[in-house]
């Protein structure tokens, strides 16, 4: 059997997502000894990555997230998780988003266990706020919120991909039954309501996520957060909203090591 | 100038340093075996010390999905980890708490 990560990434107006991909993909073989798969639209020497497959494109939606003072609008391509059972080349697969930094061995266990499908269940926002709080359960408050920030599946995972899917061709009508916007399309949701048909089991743990509005330092000791006035350190897993890292990835570099 | 007052303002929260320790930790203590994910807490180290004199028993994991272990092998692989993580544990606490103030992080 195989195993290995894959990290879907495409670049996006000012968002250089391929170049942040190839930094998460060097954490994660520093971390987690895996080879890492890039499955992207975009034709290019990929040097960084142990494997590359080219997916087709889908449709992408815009969206807004906060960059500073201001905020940054681009072609949110998100639309591909679905298929990434098809496209992965390992039998076993992690895959993470590229914001999610992978500084510790975390995710090991999540590999080495036999359950067909996992994914992230809740998170808590490292800065004390709570900015996630209301994230708990789909906006009805019918069922839990899971995140497909990260996901965990083998070949015999097809039944919630399928279910996903079916979500993603009927998105409208999911939309109206849960109360979440018909657009974006999101994978939490698709992926959330899947794992809920289907009873995956919970993870043990949460993600520890960064909300948008604070600006990432990182160096040999790890990352250094400031958020308003205040600042922490920080050196696990966590998943990073802030936009400045995939405009400039290199300062992230220091992680490497 | 702008600097110098930033720095001036900088906080730093010990107690949020103190729970996303507590928090980064706990979510670690996780160890795959049978196939199973379990948290190697006290509660675990407890019940499987129960059972060491047994040679294959049925527990539940940290899913609730009931499997069949050999609970000494268990018990060494648990041990281990737990031991590793309270070492790691133990030195990012000291490092904590030395950080005193925004210009220590």
């Amino acid at each position: 059997m195989s195993e290995g990560a894959c990290i879907i990434a495409s670049n996006s107006g000012e968002l250089d997502y391929i170049g942040l991909a190839a930094i998460s993909a060097k954490l994660i073989r520093k971390h987690l000894g895996l080879p890492v798969c890039l499955l992207t639209t975009d034709i290019d020497d990929h040097l960084d990555f142990d494997e590359v497959v080219m997916i087709d494109e889908r449709p992408a939606s815009k969206r807004a997230m906060i960059k500073g003072d201001t905020h940054i609008t681009y072609e949110w391509k998100n639309d591909h998780r679905i298929d990434a059972i098809k496209y992965s080349p390992w039998s076993r697969t992690l895959l993470v988003d590229a914001d999610y930094l992978v500084l510790s061995d975390l995710l090991k266990p999540v590999l080495d266990c036999d359950q067909p499908f996992m994914m992230i269940d809740s998170v808590y926002d490292i800065t004390g706020r709570n900015s996630f709080a209301g994230m708990r359960r789909l906006p009805d408050h019918s069922i839990d919120q899971r995140w497909a920030t990260v996901m965990c599946f083998d070949n015999t995972a097809e039944p919630v991909f399928e279910a996903a899917e079916m979500v993603r061709n009927d998105y409208a009508y999911y939309a109206a039954m849960f109360g979440f916007p018909v657009r974006p399309f999101r994978n939490d949701y698709a992926f959330g309501i899947a794992a809920h048909l289907l009873g995956i089991p919970r993870l043990p743990f949460s993600m520890a996520q960064l909300p948008p509005d604070c600006s990432v330092a990182a160096d040999d000791r790890g990352l250094k957060i400031t958020h308003a006035n205040n600042v922490l350190r920080w050196r696990g897993d966590l998943h990073v909203l802030n936009k400045d890292i995939a405009i400039d990835p290199s300062i992230l570099e220091p992680l490497i090591g | 100038m702008n600097e110098i007052r930033e720095q001036a303002r900088a906080a730093y929260d010990r107690n949020l340093a103190q729970k996303n320790l507590n928090e980064r930790m706990s979510a670690r203590m996780i160890l795959a075996h049978a196939g199973g994910l379990w948290r190697c807490d006290n509660d675990l180290l407890a019940t499987l010390h129960c059972y060491l004199d047994y040679d294959e028993v049925v527990i539940l994991d940290s899913q609730d999905i009931p499997r069949k272990v050999q609970p000494l092998d268990l018990f060494n692989a648990v041990r281990i980890r737990h031991q590793e993580l309270m070492n790691e544990w133990l030195v990012a606490y000291a490092e904590l708490a030395r950080t005193r103030t925004a210009k220590d992080v």
